[in-house]
């Protein structure tokens, strides 16, 4: 009987909210922009910047050999490892345009499904790819040679070409010794010289870091490498911008994974299954940390992979992407969807075209409602993740494969 | 109007109309109420209640407090209201971790192992800043009782 006058209850108001004019609007950006002359957060800039040390990869036991990273280099941009001859690492991930691509979708040997992200910087990553197919440089390294639409090449034809080439044979020989039998140890090994050479890709002491190393009292920092309106947009970056919910941590991504609820581009699927297959993949493949050709089977990142869930609420997320270096690598979003920095923070300020679809999504987004201000502010912040650029050496093909 | 004023003026007249109250179940479910975060400098072991008095759970994490995206471990116990330990606690237990306020959770799921009367638990990952909440949960026969620790991860 209670329940049913409860009911009832629940019925009047529901209907006297129903009808009423005044209800509630969703509360937006709560969070007030902090004046220029306020205290910094402290733990929270901690938490940015300045770019740490790379960190280890134990997995990769020629990870920071510089023989190993020679050769890697000379690997990424040869493009006889792919099955036409005509695509190398670099044809997607063009060094002019921050080792990323200009095409939203990435066009290898036939057109793929999302945009290719920059490398550099990716030694930062816990997972690769927008899906976190692969949990290691090397690993990621392997994927794009076999996959159809990208290099469709073939493990036992690259072998061959180590094996038959003198100057690779030499080179593979000066990092690893003797070239394996085995095709697939051959196939990691080269996986993990072409990490080698990725590990060098970090450009350092952007603005941001020389700024922040002054605020946090540590050597080398400069309090005037940002402006007031970059810090201004720091500051809305730190508070109503509601960016460091995902983009918290040195690379400014958390590393995992969400559902923003994108646009789709005209020429990717609207339907990608993301994290969701991208667990899969990774726990499946022999090249993870769990693996054979692992030099850490049973370290902390094979610990991870092997505790790794395919959720459903994983499906449609993708990789928070890094916020360094973004100016020479537009376009951005998983599907290159976003032509420049501008339509990136149009899209979070209204979340105008955003693509509602089933599955679990993040339940935080909502409108952040900036002026245009607000937005050059933010806009200006980020430019100043810009680090110093990388050596000329390290942009193109070496002369050979081995070095001098 | 639209559909969706509609369709709640329908939810609320059919709940309106239900007939008998239903009996409550031998067990309630687990809440997930969220309680206070234990603060930095709490000693250790963290001690909970589980919400049907059945079970208290101590728990380690290590390191403590517990980091913001990067990976942690866990021992915990559960012991009966003498403060002994409960007999083949991995049996009919589940451990888990959530945060509330964004409503997802952890994208692993950690390895437990019994050793030394405790539970490990590795890798636990917190990814994002804010609340969460780990979750020790224990089945004997048709209950289910919970016991919860909050957290504020930066």
């Amino acid at each position: 009987m209670r329940r049913t006058l409860l009911c009832w209850l629940c019925l009047v108001l529901g209907l006297l909210w129903v009808f009423s004019d005044k209800k509630p609007e969703t509360p937006v950006a709560p969070v007030p922009v902090t004046a220029l002359e306020d205290p910094w957060p402290l733990d929270l800039l901690r938490h940015l910047g300045p770019l740490p040390p790379l960190p280890a990869d134990p997995t990769n036991s020629v990870a920071d050999n510089p023989a190993a990273a020679h050769y890697g280099q000379w690997l990424f941009f040869d493009k006889r490892l792919s099955g036409d001859g005509e695509i190398s690492c670099a044809t997607c991930h063009d060094p002019e345009h921050g080792f990323a691509d200009t095409r939203p979708i990435a066009l290898g040997k036939a057109l793929g499904e999302r945009h290719a992200p920059t490398v550099i910087g990716a030694a930062y990553q816990r997972w690769l790819g927008w899906g976190g197919r692969a949990d290691s440089l090397w690993m990621q390294a392997l994927g794009p040679m076999e996959n159809e639409v990208e290099m469709a090449g073939d493990r036992q034809e690259i072998a061959h070409l180590v094996r038959s080439d003198p100057l690779l044979r030499q080179a593979h020989e000066e990092v690893y010794g003797e070239v394996p039998k085995d095709v697939d140890t051959l196939f990691a090994q080269l996986g993990k010289a072409i990490a080698a050479y990725e590990r060098l890709l970090i450009q350092k002491d952007s603005p941001f870091d020389l700024w922040v190393r002054s605020i946090l009292d540590l050597p080398g920092g400069d309090p005037t490498a940002l402006n007031e309106e970059q810090q201004r947009g720091l500051r809305i970056f730190l508070g109503p911008g509601r960016c460091t919910l995902c983009h918290l941590g040195p690379t400014l991504s958390d590393l995992e994974f969400h559902n923003n609820q994108l646009p789709t581009h005209p020429d990717g699927p609207r339907d990608d299954a993301g994290r969701y297959q991208g667990a899969r993949l990774v726990q499946e493949s022999p090249f993870n940390a769990a693996g054979p050709y692992s030099d850490a089977p049973e370290g902390e990142a094979a610990e991870r992979v092997r505790a790794l869930v395919q959720s459903s609420e994983s499906y449609g997320e993708f990789r928070t992407p890094t916020l360094r270096n973004l100016a020479r690598r537009a376009p951005y979003g998983h599907q290159g969807q976003f032509p420049d920095l501008g339509s990136v923070l149009r899209f979070y300020n209204t979340l105008e075209d955003q693509d509602l679809r089933s599955h679990h999504q993040e339940q935080l987004l909502q409108p952040l409602r900036l002026d245009n201000a607000a937005l050059g502010a933010l806009k200006a912040f980020l430019l100043a993740l810009e680090g110093r650029d990388l050596p000329g050496h390290l942009v193109h093909a070496p002369v050979a494969p081995i070095r001098d | 109007m639209k559909a969706s004023t509609w369709t709640w003026i329908l939810c609320l007249a059919l709940g309106a109309c239900g007939g008998e109250e239903t009996q409550p179940v031998a067990a309630d479910p687990p809440t997930a109420e969220s309680t206070d975060p234990k603060p930095a400098d709490e000693p250790l072991p963290l001690k909970a209640d589980a919400n049907g008095g059945g079970f208290r759970l101590e728990l380690i994490p290590s390191p403590h407090p517990i980091p913001l995206n990067r990976d942690f471990s866990l021992r915990f116990r559960l012991l009966d209201n003498e403060g002994q330990p409960l007999a083949e606690p991995l049996k009919h237990m589940a451990l888990d971790a959530d945060m509330p306020e964004h409503g997802h959770g952890m994208k692993i799921a950690p390895v437990l192992e019994e050793k030394d009367g405790w539970i490990h638990a590795s890798p636990l990952l917190f990814h994002m800043p804010g609340l969460w909440e780990i979750y020790v949960d224990r089945t004997q026969g048709h209950v289910t009782e919970r016991a919860q620790l909050s957290f504020k991860v930066y």
